[in-house]
């Protein structure tokens, strides 16, 4: 091996070869797999290397260069020959002076492009020669080949790649740089002038001589290798690769230029062989010349699409599955790791403000087209280069003015530059009021920070006129041009709104670095105050894969977080995992029913929560650490006036706001504006109507899945209904929210209980997806001594507040005891006041330890309800069968236990006694899941699941405090919300795989 | 004779420079390379594959399903999500590593647990080594080093000069971190030597 051989990408050798070609100019645009080129020549102090603003401004530069008399070559990868187009199909015609080689490097598989276009289909369609090299060692003498046969024959030479040549690497001999001397310049009009009348005098030539010279040549770039006669394989480019390695022994015909084809030695190639076939990536281009010739090759079963492999090559010919690879090991089911916007990133801000806005947004090509994928879910439309504002103003053509007011276009700043300003233009020429965002983070992020023309960089680190976007578009006559901080959610969301509402086109210039160019870091990284997190998931919804759930608990990566603060801003401490900012604003610029649909999107029992909701943001600083409490005051003083805490009247209420959006929502809203815009067959049986349940109905029959609710009860509502006091909650807005439900086709059956009216496997058989949302509707039982012989005078918790809220009649005697410190306990106790009695709550640990909402505990202090902490019954005292007294002892707190409080523990001989006649246990509910024994459903206490809701067994979801334990109303109707997502993707999933196997 | 090495990880985990490493290494010592990888779009948090391809018969720069002779990866998740490009009786060398994939991912399946992974490559897999390198790096004082550590203890089974691999380190890591590299390098080596039965 040569000393001089070293390892080098093709890209890499391509950039070589144009340099020992003599190279004096080169242009491109950046495009994988193409980038490296440029960037590797632009390392030759020798070559005059630019990114250009495109690459038809590319190839027009590198024309111009090599029809003054310097070769010249223009890169770009496989869609970007698209752009150039005009100039390549023109130039082929003109010829050219010195030496002139476009490269395209196409993308089979399509790594990372739009499409997999097979360019040769375009040298053929321009006339122009094509060379395809299939080694980084072929790149180089290839490359440097063909500016030689660009000067011999006067025509620009396409040399074209494909990704796994490109990038693929190999050894590479090393040459010296040709002195080359420029060619001198002389004006030729017949030629350089494209009138119709040069034109076709030109065309003629092509045709005449220099096609019929270039096919002679072609015959001294196919190489044939001798093998067994049986099979004889005509191949190129990559596809050589996997031939060769497939079919060591074969004959093979390799050809190096695939335009025009070396016919006359193909057709001796092929005399005599028995078995002849074509291997060829994408189209059947080889393919069809060959049999043009009238050449008979076998078909053979190779896909028109995608990339090849040795396996597949070897596959196709064998017409079986190849005995050289083992059959696959069979995986489990595992979560897919697609590409994702980076921690921190920029573009993050700005798509999940567009999805707040619920925008119509009309995208385009770059790091930011990955916010099309969930969660963030804000893109519509990407097609090309430039497209995003040039769709945008055609949509608005034809959109309604209600589809306008969501319209938006998003492009990144190169991409602005390369192709967007003309749209722009067109904008605001023909009177169109597109909102344009330009998403400028100061680089050509995607495809390896590349300069352009806002970085005030050359390719080459020169310093360069930065070309200023917001002056451009002003001096193009926008009026509403602003420059946003990405980061700050609230002003980017006005700005953006405001955009929307005009009646004129504006430029918004969301403005940040890319982040992984700069490696910023903000401030402190983000942690979770676990203490405060209502495991809601708002935070996830800005899809930043820095916030991970672990064991079903948020938690910040702290190797990724860099602090950007989106998610903080997200941040509400809401139970139901509201976007409380997004509602805050609208009420303040009192657009309610706006305000009402945002709430909707994340619960749908907005007037029940606004009653009920243990509010856990009324937080001063969230579980992330945003002082969101100061800032509600910052900037809404008027809502705090209106809906300010009592007690604290500079504090904002926001359940008070939720409440008066709720009851807004009751009067305006009948439920029919949130039927599904289109029906979808699945039909899904969801069991239990109570708030996680009826949650998961909502955001089913929302996306149009057929849902049908099985409820025990005669009523729905659950613990909304039947664990709630009406003191609490009035059942009157309770029905009217359920009737919203009814009106959107949500089905609801009562007095069915599952397991006993209806078997859980018909469930099975005869819906599509089941979703378990029985809740604990059955008390905890408490290991009491003396209670055996009791039959008045002792009750459960829930079953007692079920009596009341029914309407039935319930004694309770003179004096109550109440075991417990849950809600249940103080609803229980409550009820038991209001019924006359006097109400003593005996509590195991201490007061600052009771898991009851803070509020309902200060209420039944008012009303009367007397509190013994650290204190448990150990019996129960009955003269008759009445109860008549309890035996109680005092606690104090013993060792940690497993979630890190202390266990309390009795302390010796501090037994006592009390009189009562009623004692209420009220120390917790559990499941009732008999009903899944025969099945694959796992549970213990709990029905286990993942963090979504999928159970262990498939087609089977739960929600709810059958699955989760929240205990409140609002965590309940997000765990709803959560499952309805996660049926959603099961039966999509499912939908799919269907269609796949048609 | 051609070996074939397939690198699998988490865009940013710094796959591309450990195959350049090898690469390195094998032009070193005299033999045939030729190597793939994928840029743009596919390296942004996502799942990326490159390879390595070195021997006097090296071709193409791909590595076909069922072909490769050591799987390489610097995730688990990843290890089992190209199990099947392994030979039959290969051998899987994976760090001891979980980078947990989006929320959205997860939503459509859990991450496998240990048990499942381990036993799931030696279905495949004629040896599976799971080398604890992110920790032997984080003894060493700095988490980039792991994928040297993984590197060392390939070494251990391929036929490539030691010396070779420490140059092929030493011109392509950062100057400032050639030192440490090379200590990572050796504790790599040092945990195959312990813990493996016999190089390929």
């Amino acid at each position: 091996m040569s000393a001089q051989a070293i390892l080098m990408s093709g890209n890499e050798a391509i950039a070589r070869g144009a340099w020992e070609a003599g190279v004096r100019v080169g242009c491109g645009y950046p495009g994988t797999p193409s980038t490296e080129i440029l960037e590797a020549l632009a390392r030759y102090p020798e070559v005059d290397c630019e990114w250009s603003t495109n690459e038809k401004v590319a190839l027009e530069v590198a024309v111009g260069a090599a029809i003054a008399g310097g070769r010249a070559i223009a890169t770009m990868k496989h869609v970007g020959l698209n752009v150039a187009a005009d100039p390549f199909f023109s130039v082929a015609y003109m010829g050219v002076n010195a030496g002139l080689v476009v490269v395209s490097a196409d993308d089979p598989g399509m790594h990372s492009s739009q499409n997999e276009q097979d360019n040769r289909l375009l040298a053929r369609a321009a006339r122009v020669p094509l060379l395809e090299p299939s080694t980084a060692q072929e790149c180089k003498e290839f490359a440097l080949a063909a500016f030689e046969i660009s000067e011999r024959y006067d025509t620009p030479v396409l040399l074209r790649t494909t990704t796994r040549i490109s990038h693929g690497k190999g050894l590479v001999t090393l040459g010296e740089r040709r002195d080359v001397p420029r060619k001198p310049y002389r004006k030729n009009v017949q030629k350089n002038v494209v009138l119709p009348a040069h034109g076709r005098v030109r065309h003629q030539i092509i045709e005449t001589q220099r096609i019929p010279a270039l096919e002679k040549e072609a015959e001294r770039w196919a190489q044939i290798f001798a093998g067994s006669d049986d099979l004889a394989i005509i191949t190129s480019g990559a596809a050589f690769l996997y031939a060769r390695e497939a079919f060591p022994n074969a004959t093979i015909l390799k050809l190096g230029m695939t335009h025009p084809l070396p016919r006359e030695l193909i057709k001796r190639f092929c005399e005599g062989k028995k078995r002849i076939v074509v291997l060829e990536e994408l189209e059947p281009y080889l393919t069809e010349h060959v049999r043009a010739l009238g050449i008979s090759i076998e078909e053979i079963p190779l896909p028109r699409f995608g990339e090849l492999s040795v396996g597949l090559v070897r596959q196709a010919v064998e017409r079986a599955r190849d005995g050289a690879t083992p059959p696959p090991v069979e995986l489990p089911l595992l979560p897919p790791r697609p590409p994702i916007l980076c921690a921190g990133c920029m573009h993050r801000g700005i798509f999940y403000v567009l999805k707040q806005l619920d925008a119509i947004v009309s995208g385009d090509i770059g790091c930011y087209t990955l916010g099309a994928l969930a969660p963030l879910d804000a893109m519509d439309t990407c097609m090309n280069m430039g497209a995003s504002l040039s769709m945008a103003h055609g949509m608005a053509k034809i959109f309604s003015e209600e589809e306008k007011k969501r319209l938006v276009a998003v492009i990144g700043d190169s991409t602005f530059y390369h192709s967007g300003v003309p749209a722009l233009i067109d904008i605001l020429y023909n009177g169109g009021q597109t909102v344009t965002i330009i998403l400028d983070n100061h680089t050509t992020a995607m495809t390896g920070h590349q300069e352009h023309p806002g970085t005030g960089r050359t390719i080459k680190g020169e310093p360069a006129q930065i070309i200023e976007l917001e002056s451009l578009a002003k001096g193009l006559g926008i009026k509403n041009v602003q420059r946003v901080d990405p980061y700050d959610l609230l002003t980017a969301w006005r700005v953006v709104d405001m955009a929307l509402h005009r009646k004129e086109p504006s430029v918004i210039i969301a403005d940040a670095p890319c982040v992984l160019k700069e490696k910023r870091r903000f401030g402190e990284i983000v942690s979770v105050d676990h203490t405060k997190c209502t495991e809601c998931f708002a935070c996830t919804e800005l899809g930043c894969p820095a916030i991970e759930v672990r064991d079903g608990h948020i938690e910040i990566n702290k190797l990724l977080c860099i602090a950007c603060t989106h998610c903080q801003q997200v941040c509400a401490d809401c139970n139901a995992g509201i976007d409380i900012p997004q509602v805050l604003e609208l009420v303040h610029q009192k657009r309610y029913a706006d305000a009402f649909k945002v709430l909707m999107r994340a619960n749908p029992f907005p007037a029940v929560a606004g009653r009920v909701c243990p509010h856990p943001c009324d937080h001063e600083v969230n579980a992330l650490g945003w002082p969101q409490e100061k800032l509600y005051a910052e900037r809404y003083p008027d809502l705090v006036k209106e809906f300010g805490t009592p007690g604290h009247p500079a504090k904002l209420s926001v359940r008070d706001v939720e409440r008066f959006l709720g009851d807004y929502g009751i009067e305006n809203f009948s439920g029919a504006e949130f039927a599904p815009r289109e029906e979808r067959p699945e039909r899904v049986a969801i069991i239990g109507a109570g708030p996680a349940g009826l949650s998961a109905a909502f955001y089913l029959r929302r996306r149009g899945f057929r849902v049908t609710v099985f409820e025990a009860f005669e009523k729905p509502g659950g613990m909304m209904r039947y664990g709630i006091p009406a003191f609490r909650l009035n059942k009157e807005i309770l029905d009217r929210e359920i009737d919203r439900l009814l009106m959107m086709g949500v089905e609801i059956r009562c007095n069915v209980t599952v397991g006993r009216d209806v078997s859980f496997a018909e469930l099975q058989r005869e819906y599509d997806a089941v979703v378990i949302a029985v809740g604990d509707s059955a008390p905890q039982e408490l290991e009491l001594e003396g209670t055996s012989d009791v039959q008045e005078g002792l009750l459960y918790g829930v079953e007692f507040l079920r009596r009341v809220n029914r309407g039935q009649s319930v004694r309770v005697g003179r004096r109550v005891a109440v075991i417990g410190g849950g809600n249940t306990a103080i609803d229980c106790a409550r009820s038991a006041k209001r019924l006359g009695a006097e109400v003593t709550v005996y509590y195991r640990r201490t007061a600052q330890e009771m898991p009851a909402i803070r509020d309902e505990i200060d209420e039944a202090i008012l009303e009367g309800v007397h509190f013994e902490f650290q204190t448990n019954p150990i019996r129960v005292l009955a003269h008759g069968g009445r109860v008549c007294g309890l035996e109680l002892i005092r606690m104090e707190p013993g060792p940690l236990d497993r979630d890190g409080r202390r266990r309390p523990i009795p302390i010796p001989d501090s037994e006592f006694s009390i009189d009562v006649d009623t004692v209420i246990l009220a120390i917790g509910e559990r499941a009732d899941l008999e009903f899944l024994r025969e099945t694959k459903v796992q549970f213990a206490e709990k029905i286990r699941t993942t963090f979504t809701g999928v159970t262990s067994q498939s087609a089977v979801f739960a929600c709810g405090d059958v699955a989760f334990g929240y205990g409140t109303v609002t965590q309940s109707i997000a765990t709803g919300r959560r499952v309805a997502g996660a049926v959603a993707a099961y039966l999509q999933r499912k939908n799919t795989a269907k269609q796949g196997t048609k | 004779m051609v070996t074939n090495i397939i690198l699998v990880g988490v865009g940013g985990q710094g796959s591309v420079l450990a195959g350049q490493i090898i690469a390195r290494a094998a032009v070193l010592a005299g033999v045939a390379v030729a190597t793939s990888e994928v840029h743009g779009m596919a390296q942004r948090g996502g799942s990326v594959f490159s390879t390595v391809r070195y021997g006097k018969d090296v071709l193409s720069p791909t590595v076909p399903e069922g072909a490769a002779d050591v799987l390489l990866a610097f995730e688990k998740l990843e290890a089992l999500r190209y199990l099947n490009y392994l030979k039959a009786d290969g051998l899987a060398l994976v760090n001891d590593q979980r980078i947990v994939p989006s929320v959205e991912s997860l939503k459509l399946a859990p991450y496998p647990d240990d048990k499942t992974i381990e036993e799931t490559l030696r279905r495949r897999a004629r040896e599976v080594l799971i080398v604890p390198a992110l920790e032997i790096a984080q003894q060493l004082g700095n988490p980039a080093l792991t994928n040297t550590v993984m590197l060392g203890a390939l070494s251990h089974f391929l036929d490539l000069p030691k010396d070779r691999w420490l140059q092929a380190i030493t011109e392509l890591v950062p100057p400032k971190t050639v030192e440490l590299n090379l200590l990572a390098f050796d504790e790599g080596l040092k945990w195959a030597k312990r813990c493996a039965r016999a190089p390929l």
